[in-house]
């Protein structure tokens, strides 16, 4: 009866340990084929990037030189009263030529076209000495600009009194011309 | 009983025998002792003296601008022959008629957007290369775009395949 007792314990105990073993092996496999996973991963790796590299940034850069021209303080058009026109009046326009805020130098050209209503006995100059006349339509006054400075052309207007009679208009009425300046940058 | 006998004898006998046999050869044995060395080949790469970033200065740029600028290229410290790629890439404000050249006479414009300069620097050596720009004035007016331009080069230096030979 004892015998018979203690084979029955042994049975139980054998039962017991098996899946205890079959655990320990499957974690040891487990633990291996990871390790092998591992080395062949850096293997891998290391044949990739098995060759020397560097890489460099470089940044250029540079400053678009400034710009600016401007005539009478205005950058497109500007508008200039001469008042009441009549025989006998003088006068002169001042035209301000800014390069002020430029970090180049000007080429300006000022052009006269477009004279609409002129009196022709009412004559432009572009002296005060009234000896150089201007044509509106041909002449043209140059000047040259350093960066960050101004200058100015200055028109002078002349309509004489007395030198023969002149028909004037019945009612005021506009006269005009366009004074066109190109700014142009110096050629460094 | 028997089986673990005859298990302790077969034992004895493969120590005993290991034993009787490296005393036999140990006397008409003689150890060599090499030492194995490697050295690895040095590396270095260098654009204007930098290994990671430099900049470059073109200051003023307007119409009528004609020069160069250059980037010194270095592998002077490496081993290995260094091939290189200059790649230009993100160009900004960069006026439309101001160009950048590969050549002096400018016949090989570069494409700031992914255009590339390639090279190879053998072990040692050094060269310098030549960017060279150019902003026309007189063909035409231009729309004045203020502020700073600017573009990047990334220079890329690969150890050159030792199969491609020289």
């Amino acid at each position: 009866m004892e015998k018979s007792k203690k084979k029955v314990g042994a049975k139980k105990t054998t039962k017991v340990v098996e899946p205890v073993a079959k655990k320990k092996n499957n974690q040891l496999k487990a633990t291996i084929m990871g390790i092998a996973m591992i080395v062949a991963a850096l293997g891998l790796g290391v044949g990739t990037y098995a060759y020397y590299q560097s890489t460099i940034t470089g940044t250029v850069s540079g400053s678009i030189t400034a710009w600016s021209f401007l005539v009478n303080e205005k950058a497109t058009d500007f508008t200039a009263n001469l008042g009441d026109l009549k025989p006998g009046v003088s006068g002169q326009l001042t035209l301000n030529l800014s390069a002020e805020d430029s970090g180049l130098g000007v080429n300006a050209v000022v052009s006269f076209s477009g004279k609409t209503n002129w009196p022709a006995n009412l004559k432009l100059y572009s002296d005060a000495g009234k000896t150089s006349e201007i044509i509106v339509g041909t002449t043209t006054i140059s000047r040259t600009i350093a960066a960050g400075s101004a200058d100015t052309v200055v028109i002078y207007y002349d309509w004489p009194l007395g030198t023969s009679a002149e028909t004037g208009p019945t009612a005021n009425q506009n006269a005009s011309f366009v004074v066109t300046v190109v700014g142009t940058q110096v050629q460094q | 009983m028997n089986k673990k006998v005859f298990l302790l004898v077969c034992v004895s006998l493969f120590i005993f025998s290991i034993v009787f046999t490296m005393q036999t050869y140990s006397y008409f044995s003689t150890n060599v002792t090499g030492t194995g060395s490697l050295t690895f080949a040095s590396w270095s790469f260098t654009a204007n003296g930098e290994d990671t970033s430099f900049t470059t200065d073109l200051g003023e740029l307007y119409p009528g601008i004609d020069r160069s600028y250059q980037v010194r290229l270095s592998a002077v410290g490496s081993d290995v022959p260094v091939d290189y790629t200059v790649t230009f890439n993100y160009p900004n404000n960069i006026p439309a008629n101001l160009k950048f050249y590969k050549d002096s006479a400018k016949q090989q414009e570069i494409n700031l957007d992914g255009g590339t300069v390639t090279g190879t620097l053998n072990a040692g050596t050094e060269t310098v290369i030549t960017i060279y720009y150019d902003w026309p004035y007189g063909s035409s007016a231009e729309e004045y775009v203020p502020g700073n331009a600017w573009f990047n080069m990334t220079i890329s230096g690969h150890q050159k395949d030792p199969s491609r030979g020289e």
